[in-house]
């Protein structure tokens, strides 16, 4: 008794400074980890940044320079007095939120009701979209143009929210299927007793308890419409109508490549909204998880 | 406040029948148990009651008004689940405030209302909490008070105790009971736990198999049971039955007593019973054994409280017996009690 109760003050401490050490090395080794794998996704991105600033012969010199030399917005300058960068821009933001927007709104209501109701047909009409999802953009994008040119929606943004939506929906409607299945009927029941229509107890309480699903698929549908480059090459021809990813392709001549400046600029305000949009929505993400994952069951 | 009337209900789901032919009336501030076993269409009844699901046939009155078809919006009922459906995104309060939030009630009513009902149900100190950081008990008195605040002509409940641990579930049941006893709503309750039942309700409805089997006070079903399985599903241990030709025989273990212990105060049944194990139970001794002599020999309980001074002997004949104004009898082919029995047995007794 007496020789347990004075071993273990002594050996404690010990314990406790391995135990110290083990969760320090962990650390060390997982935030190396993190820190490799960052500079390897991060560094084209820091590249991409600091070139950005660089006058154009320095884009050229060899050997390469890592901090421009001199410091110059000029790229950016000729961004915006050169080219139409500021109507691709607005293009782009509409074409994005447009699509998010449809996607959200037709994916929820559809994912809702495959979710909830059962008739005839339903469970055909979830697999076939499974089965839409698979088909390369490729595969579809020429059959969707002759439906474009029929409906005489040639070269506009409509066309372009229409089909980013056809391309994002199956996705949405499987995942937030899946979050609406989560939630138990009897909470919508409640709520339509308590005075709510169906909709209204679809609003006020399966969407609020479905957040971080419906954020997750909002984030992906403006992700896609933002970065979509095949249907937009296809559909839309004239100058006023086209999308950043289109109109800073375009800039790519077929063997030069005549200002590597400007279209560095251009990819870093690509991608500042893409960030900004990520920054917005990632605290409800994560609080939308933890407020899921306790369902108060 | 209403009464509730369902005429001819049957609820026909794609592979059997739930419901079949129900009629029922619930009278104005009644408190009525729908009781059964799992899967007799209890809680089938009580939907179609709320409006989430529609009757295959038949019609639903509440107070003057038919609502087969109506929203369960429109029925102004109130229900409690029994996962309670409390909204989990929502503090306590903003789950009691919900229905006259959705309402679009004014802030000033949808305070004093909130609190009104948090008092009644002693939550005012936890309004503030989600859900999931209260327990289980909590939980139910928040969806009692969410049912309250918007005054419902009729209160449903569905199995709201059978979440609880056993002695929560038995001061809850007081609490309940003392509930609308104060707020004197029309109020179905439905449950599996016969206790419950006898406990809770005005009136009993027994269920089975989608119909109704009898209906009565807590004493009517339990002393006059109408067949042979509100016979053995009421009651633990259940009434014993022996089946003698055409007629089968039935009496409560509580009333099956060895001989010696009957007084001189009315005429009484022999039976010849051998019992086989003693389950002392506190209160109560249980005897499970056989009965013979002069019946077909049949398994039976009889139960001899503790103060009644009686040493069994195993597996030896002993003389029992059952007064007979006890003494049930069922027509053995349907099942049904043999009518006017319990009227001629009164008129025995008073004569004899």
């Amino acid at each position: 008794m007496t020789a347990i109760a004075t071993r273990t003050p002594a050996s404690l401490p010990r314990n406790r400074d391995i135990a110290d050490m083990h969760y320090l090395a962990s650390r060390i080794m997982l935030y190396l980890l993190a820190f490799t794998a960052v500079s390897v996704i991060g560094f084209p991105l820091f590249w991409m940044l600091i070139c950005s600033f660089k006058p154009g012969g320095e884009l050229y010199a060899v050997p390469p320079t890592f901090l421009p030399n001199e410091w110059t917005l000029q790229n950016y300058r000729d961004l915006f007095v050169q080219t139409n960068f500021l109507t691709y821009f607005a293009n782009s933001l509409i074409v994005a939120f447009g699509a998010t927007f449809l996607s959200l709104v037709v994916g929820g209501l559809g994912a809702y009701s495959l979710s909830r109701f059962r008739f005839f047909g339903i469970a055909a009409f979830s697999n076939a979209t499974l089965v839409c999802y698979m088909l390369p953009e490729v595969l579809i994008v020429l059959p969707l143009y002759i439906y474009v040119v029929k409906l005489g929606m040639a070269d506009t943004l409509i066309s372009l929210i229409i089909a980013n939506t056809a391309f994002t929906l199956p996705l949405a409607l499987w995942f937030m299927r899946s979050y609406f299945n989560a939630i138990p009927i009897s909470l919508e029941e409640s709520a339509m007793i308590d005075g709510c229509t169906r909709l209204g107890a679809m609003m006020r309480v399966t969407v609020p308890l479905a957040l971080p699903g419906i954020i997750s698929v909002g984030v992906f549908s403006f992700n896609h419409a933002w970065n979509e480059f095949l249907f937009a090459l296809v559909f839309v021809s004239s100058e006023t109508n086209k999308t950043l990813p289109l109109g800073l392709a375009t800039w790519i001549g077929q063997d030069n490549i005549y200002s590597w400046g400007m279209l560095l600029a251009g990819a870093v305000l690509v991608t500042v909204p893409v960030i900004l949009f990520y920054l917005l929505v990632q605290r409800k993400l994560v609080v939308g998880l933890a407020d899921g994952g306790a369902k108060g069951e | 406040m209403a009464r509730v009337e369902i005429n001819q209900v049957s609820k026909i789901f794609a592979d059997h029948t739930a419901v079949s032919d129900v009629n029922l009336t619930v009278n104005d501030g009644e408190f009525l148990v729908l009781l059964g076993p799992s899967g007799c269409g209890k809680s089938t009844l009580l939907r179609m009651i709320a409006g989430l699901e529609l009757p295959t046939y038949g019609d639903i009155f509440i107070g003057e008004r038919r609502a087969t078809r109506l929203q369960p919006k429109d029925r102004n009922i109130a229900m409690v689940f029994q996962n309670y459906a409390l909204y989990p995104h929502l503090s306590v309060y903003e789950n009691i405030a919900f229905p006259l939030r959705v309402r679009g009630a004014d802030r000033k009513l949808v305070d004093d209302k909130v609190r009104w009902a948090a008092e009644l149900v002693g939550l005012t100190r936890m309004l503030k909490r989600k859900p999931r950081q209260m327990s289980g008990g909590e939980r139910q008195r928040t969806a009692l008070a969410r049912s309250l605040v918007r005054d419902p002509d009729v209160f449903l409940l569905d199995e709201p105790l059978s979440n609880l641990d056993a002695k929560l579930r038995h001061s809850s049941r007081e609490e309940l009971r003392q509930f609308q006893d104060r707020v004197g709503v029309t109020s179905i309750y439905v449950t599996h736990d016969q206790v419950e039942a006898m406990g809770l309700g005005d009136r009993i409805v027994v269920m089975q198999g989608g119909s109704v089997r009898q209906i009565g006070t807590p004493e009517e079903i339990y002393l006059h049971p109408a067949d042979t399985f509100v016979a053995t599903f009421m009651g633990s241990p259940p009434m014993n039955l022996v089946v003698t030709g055409d007629v089968t025989l039935g009496f409560r273990p509580e009333n099956f007593l060895p001989k010696a212990s009957f007084a001189d105060n009315g005429p009484v049944t022999q039976i010849t019973f051998n019992v086989h194990r003693v389950e002392y139970l506190g209160g109560d001794r249980l005897l499970y054994g056989v009965v013979s002599g002069n019946l077909p020999e049949t398994q039976a309980i009889a139960r001899i409280p503790s103060s009644v001074s009686y040493s069994p002997v195993l597996n030896t004949e002993v003389t029992f017996a059952v007064a007979n104004s006890e003494l049930r009898r069922f027509d053995t082919a349907s099942g049904k009690a043999i009518a006017a029995e319990a009227s001629m047995e009164k008129r025995r007794a008073a004569n004899g």
